[in-house]
């Protein structure tokens, strides 16, 4: 409890005393140095604020957030000007980025023989004929690009450059088709074709019935120029094929497999079907757009032969060997004077 | 005759005044802080010399106090009164000072005991015989009967009388229950007034 001072009983005569006897000041001196000191801290020492004109801590940071969405929006601004635009973007587009190292690696690593490759293909065939300068470093290129930047492109490509980018997609799924079109190391039309009209090429026995030793060939002349890119300048295209060539790839079913089981799962099927859909759409429409297009077997040697009896012996022995390329497992089915036009192997 | 600050002696709207004036110095008015200096260095250095009873020690111990409050103007909060921030300064600066010096005398010694060791402690120069008998006038009686008092008690009585604090502050300040100050500075006028009663 507080005792008021006053309730002190207090002696007027003790405290007149004290006041009497207890009248020291501090020296003046000392006044004068602690005065000085106080204004010298007052105006050389940082500058205090009073509470009352201190600006509110809220305040002073509300402009914080309106500075950090400015920063962030000219930084969008910037990367948007930047990067590309990326438009068409497909499921073959993510395709191809997600395969788009396969193609460095299918130049460089060797693929070790097992069933799923075709091996005795390049052992007997010839090494493949260098290509055209401009050819060739077009291939450099798209093997260097790390992703599929050339897919986002609208400008006019080559039709066939686009299923060269999407060839290492297509390698687990359609492993016969692909493993023939790869090891002919340029040959779109054969892919497009089976994937437009697959029960044809099947018909014609095609994909399922080539023999290993027509998967190597590479011979083709013109036609060879427009063909798969990724793989132009690649060794042997069974180096593809190989499970081991990406990690990204399914293991592919090489055609002795395909023959063994011909008949797989409706399920499975249907999946791969599926997958392949939009794949399928984009080859096949864009070899509607070249003149690459592969006629029907029959069309073709008609054709050929056409072409010898009009003296055209040279156009009909390069379509002879365009023919025997496509249709490998129908070389025997040709008649004999267009197969006497066939160089021998 | 001195006058005493008045704020020192009573009145509490003195002391809302002091914080007025150390919040004005604190947001850089120096001329406020020659106001508050006016009004409590008087106080503060009594309060100080007599307790350390070297003019010496005291203004050493003075100025020390003052830089305090010059250094911690900007820490300052008017919680309490200005009288009771700068007393609590002075009476820590005062503890600083004897543990330096090693001399304990801060020894509680609120009963009236003869036997209490605090009397052992040596008398000021002023309580000497020969000064005694020199000066024999009412001044150094009254001084030699303070530094005749226990330390608690003679800050108690020295807190209150020159540096106009309530019981109530001077508990605060010295961490002690109001009635143990109260009993404190009982004693200590006791004591000085019986030596003046001697005197009459």
């Amino acid at each position: 409890m507080t005792m008021p001072r006053d309730e002190r009983s207090r002696d007027p005569r003790l405290d007149a005393a004290w006041q009497a006897a207890s009248r020291e000041e501090p020296p003046t001196a000392i006044d004068s140095a602690i005065r000085a000191a106080a204004r010298r801290e007052v105006e050389s020492g940082p500058h205090v604020i009073a509470e009352a004109q201190r600006i509110p801590r809220s305040r002073r940071r509300t402009w914080w957030p309106l500075a950090a969405a400015a920063a962030v929006a000219a930084i969008t601004v910037g990367v948007m000007q930047t990067v590309p635009l990326e438009p068409n973007l497909t499921d073959t587009t993510v395709g191809t980025r997600q395969d788009a190292p396969l193609a460095p690696q299918a130049q460089t690593a060797p693929s070790p023989p097992g069933p799923m490759t075709h091996s005795p293909a390049p052992a007997v065939s010839p090494p493949e004929p260098p290509l055209p300068r401009d050819e060739a470093g077009q291939s450099a290129r798209l093997a260097r690009e790390p992703s599929g930047r050339f897919e986002a492109s609208t400008e006019e490509k080559p039709a066939s450059a686009r299923p060269a980018l999407r060839m290492p997609t297509q390698v687990p799924r359609q492993a016969p088709p692909r493993a023939r079109a790869d090891s002919n190391a340029g040959r779109p039309p054969t892919a497009t074709q089976d994937s437009r009209s697959p029960g044809d090429a099947r018909g014609q026995g095609a994909p399922s019935v080539m023999p290993p030793a027509a998967a190597g060939r590479i011979e083709s002349p013109p036609p060879l120029k427009d063909g798969p890119r990724a793989f132009a300048t690649s060794p042997p295209p069974p180096v593809v094929v190989a499970p081991q060539a990406s990690p990204l790839a399914v293991p592919a079913e090489s055609p002795d497999a395909a023959r063994a089981s011909p008949s797989r799962s409706a399920a499975a099927r249907a999946d791969t079907q599926a997958d392949t859909v939009p794949l399928a759409k984009s080859m096949a429409a864009s070899a509607e757009r070249t003149p690459l297009a592969v006629p029907a077997f029959d069309d073709w040697v008609k054709t050929i032969q056409q072409l010898l009896r009009d003296g055209h012996r040279d156009d009909a022995q390069r379509e002879i060997i365009r023919l025997r390329d496509a249709y490998p497992a129908r070389e025997i089915s040709l008649p004999p004077e267009l197969r006497a036009l066939l160089t021998p192997r | 005759m001195t006058m005493r600050a008045p704020a020192l002696i009573d009145g509490h709207a003195e002391r809302s005044g002091d914080s007025a004036l150390m919040l004005g110095y604190a947001a850089g008015d120096a001329a406020a802080f020659d106001a508050l200096y006016a009004r409590h260095k008087g106080g503060v250095y009594r309060y100080l010399l007599r307790h350390c009873g070297n003019a010496g020690t005291a203004d050493e111990v003075f100025q020390d106090v003052w830089m305090s409050v010059v250094r911690t103007r900007a820490s300052y909060v008017p919680a309490a009164s200005f009288a009771t921030w700068l007393y609590r300064i002075a009476h820590n600066r005062i503890i600083d000072h004897w543990r330096s010096s090693a001399r304990a005398q801060w020894v509680s010694t609120d009963g009236d005991d003869e036997t209490n060791p605090v009397h052992s402690v040596a008398a000021p120069r002023t309580d000497e015989p020969a000064v005694r008998a020199e000066s024999r006038d009412l001044r150094e009686r009254l001084f030699a009967a303070l530094h005749a008092l226990p330390p608690l008690q003679r800050d108690v009585f020295l807190l209150h009388q020159e540096g106009g604090l309530t019981l109530a502050e001077i508990a605060a300040l010295t961490d002690a229950g109001v009635e143990t100050v109260k009993s404190r500075l009982r004693y200590a006028s006791g004591r000085l007034r019986a030596m003046l009663g001697d005197l009459a």
